[in-house]
């Protein structure tokens, strides 16, 4: 059942009800093109509620503002684009290693550096899974509609705090600036860390588990710091197996529910020979093509990742199965393509473009043709 | 796209509110039961700078949803017109803000002027509200939709202080546009 009519929202205020939906109650920002409109609108909409809004002097302040809140209880969320996410990289890896869940909204644009800040772009993929040092697998997720703007946003939330992670929703500029027609439901379950201060915060029994996270003032004398620590939060800077434990927990706890994480679009595949891989507004372009293409007789599938982190590794195995080649466009050089062609026997073709426009479904078609088996 | 979508552009420079006019179309689009999607493109600037505004309305889903090939092109400025009269779908209308567009210099077009500026200047004092003048325009020639739909988004998403002098470049426009398809190059709407 619906709960409300459709409404008209551009995609950033659909990530920014879907926030205030999951129960985002802290948010700290630096406003930066094209994703300010999610700060906008939470600039107001957060103080009437109750709840806290902080606009920061940079990016930097923002992500560790958010940490903070998170241990002081709250769902806290930031959004930002390339520039402002490349600033964050630091506190993003203190977030990971201190299992601190919170929400970061990347709204993609065409980089590098400062590149074109109304443009649009895909090029912050590996950035989200390669930006921190050390080495941790982060969760991403990857909207593709007005509506997923809303919805991802909410399971965001959801798994930062299931998993006690940072999460990125991968959004971009042709998403973002969009408007649609989105349901701004309720029908969904609002998840809550397990504040259990009688058990260590910082490790389980179990090697892919995932510790409890009492915050401040519930008595469990918390220690948090980004140097490795044991279960109860001591440092342990020269021993071998609490690091070892630590980084292999942090990682398995991820990569080991793939299967809870993952979500893909798997569409006209049942006698599909060749396919197309896509992602973010991209997975619009391509979903225009496969249908032109089915309506001039090519067996063309299409498989959207709506989480590009972890990486979905069984989806792309079973369509191994099937095909015997795949196009992968991206705004970008070839991010993703080069993810697929590691998972993948079939022949992995890579349709670029960096000019900060949006793929066409002709673009799409048209190297689809050229490659078919 | 489906035979069943209408594509519309709003072409001109950066502050002549047509962001507005593609967030209001969208909004009376889907209130009158339509399949919507709006998009933009703009530069950095807030002043100038070549500015379009897209809607797509149809009566399916909308899978890409941006514009490639308007039906509909609403011109305010000789640049934009420059920009885009290329894009316009083989029996597309275009249509110009006389005041702007001197020079509808693409041969073969069903296109013409309208006095939008002016009117908006004449009947209003206010050349700002002539982006309303030519959505009107735009919707009197084409009756796409029900322009109480248009008052409707109009009244929740134009400032109220200047919501009268708008809803008045509204009407002013829609008398314009049924004089369109009188024009020899344009003919009626199909």
């Amino acid at each position: 059942m619906r709960s409300e009519p459709a409404r008209i929202l551009m995609g950033n205020q659909a990530c920014a009800e879907g926030a205030l939906a999951a129960g985002c109650s802290f948010y700290a920002g630096y406003p930066i093109t094209p994703s300010s409109e999610i700060m906008e609108t939470l600039a107001d909409r957060l103080p009437r509620e109750g709840k806290v809004f902080v606009q920061m002097e940079d990016e930097i302040g923002s992500i560790c503002a958010v940490i903070g809140a998170s241990w002081a209880g709250a769902k806290a969320m930031t959004a930002t684009a390339g520039p402002g996410l490349s600033l964050m990289m630091e506190g993003l890896g203190y977030a990971a290693f201190t299992e601190t869940p919170c929400v970061i909204v990347d709204v993609q644009r065409a980089g590098p550096a400062t590149g074109q800040a109304t443009r649009v772009g895909s090029g912050d993929i590996l950035q989200v899974r390669f930006g921190m040092h050390g080495d941790v697998c982060p969760i991403a997720l990857s909207p593709g509609s007005v509506q997923e703007m809303y919805d991802l946003t909410i399971r965001a939330f959801n798994l930062a705090e299931r998993y006690r992670v940072p999460v990125f929703l991968m959004a971009d500029e042709g998403i973002g600036h969009l408007r649609e027609s989105v349901f701004l439901h309720k029908d969904f379950t609002i998840e809550n860390r397990v504040r259990d201060a009688s058990r260590p915060p910082f490790g389980t029994p179990e090697p892919d588990g995932v510790p409890p996270m009492p915050v401040f003032g519930d008595g469990a004398e918390l220690m948090i710091t980004g140097s490795t620590h044991d279960e109860k939060g001591f440092r342990k800077v020269d021993d071998p197996e609490p690091h070892r434990r630590l980084v292999e927990r942090i990682n398995r706890k991820i990569l080991d529910h793939e299967a809870d994480i993952v979500e893909v679009e798997e569409r006209f595949l049942d006698d599909a020979t060749v396919a197309v891989v896509a992602y973010g507004f991209t997975g619009r372009s391509a979903l225009a093509a496969v249908k032109a293409l089915r309506r001039d007789g090519v067996r063309a599938g299409l498989v959207r990742l709506k989480t590009l982190w972890p990486f979905p590794r069984a989806a792309l195995a079973r369509l191994d199965q099937r095909v015997q080649r795949v196009v992968v466009p991206e705004m970008n050089r070839g991010q993703v393509a080069m993810l697929v062609r590691a998972e993948m026997n079939a022949e992995v073709v890579s349709l670029c473009q960096t000019d900060g426009e949006v793929i066409e479904p002709e673009a799409i078609a048209a190297r689809v043709r050229e490659v078919l088996p | 796209m489906s035979e069943a979508a209408v594509q519309i552009r709003f072409g001109g420079l950066g502050g002549q509110g047509l962001v507005t006019l593609g967030a209001v179309l969208a909004e009376a689009g889907a209130l009158a039961g339509r399949r919507v999607a709006a998009s933009q493109a703009y530069g950095s600037r807030a002043r100038g700078g070549a500015t379009r505004a897209d809607v797509i309305l149809s009566a399916e889903e909308i899978d890409f949803p941006h514009v490639h090939h308007p039906d509909l092109l609403l011109v305010l400025a000789q640049e934009a017109y420059d920009l885009y009269a290329k894009d316009l779908a083989p029996r597309g209308v275009l249509l110009a803000d006389g005041f702007f567009v001197k020079n509808l210099s693409r041969p073969g077009l069903r296109q013409a002027c309208v006095p939008a500026t002016e009117t908006a200047l004449e009947k209003i004092g206010n050349a700002v509200t002539a982006n309303f003048v030519m959505l009107g325009a735009g919707l009197g020639y084409t009756a796409l939709l029900d322009p109480e739909a248009v008052r409707q988004a109009m009244r929740h998403q134009v400032n109220p202080r200047f919501l009268d002098v708008n809803l008045k470049a509204l009407d002013l426009g829609l008398e314009l546009g049924t004089g369109v398809a009188a024009h020899p190059e344009v003919g009626p709407w199909q």
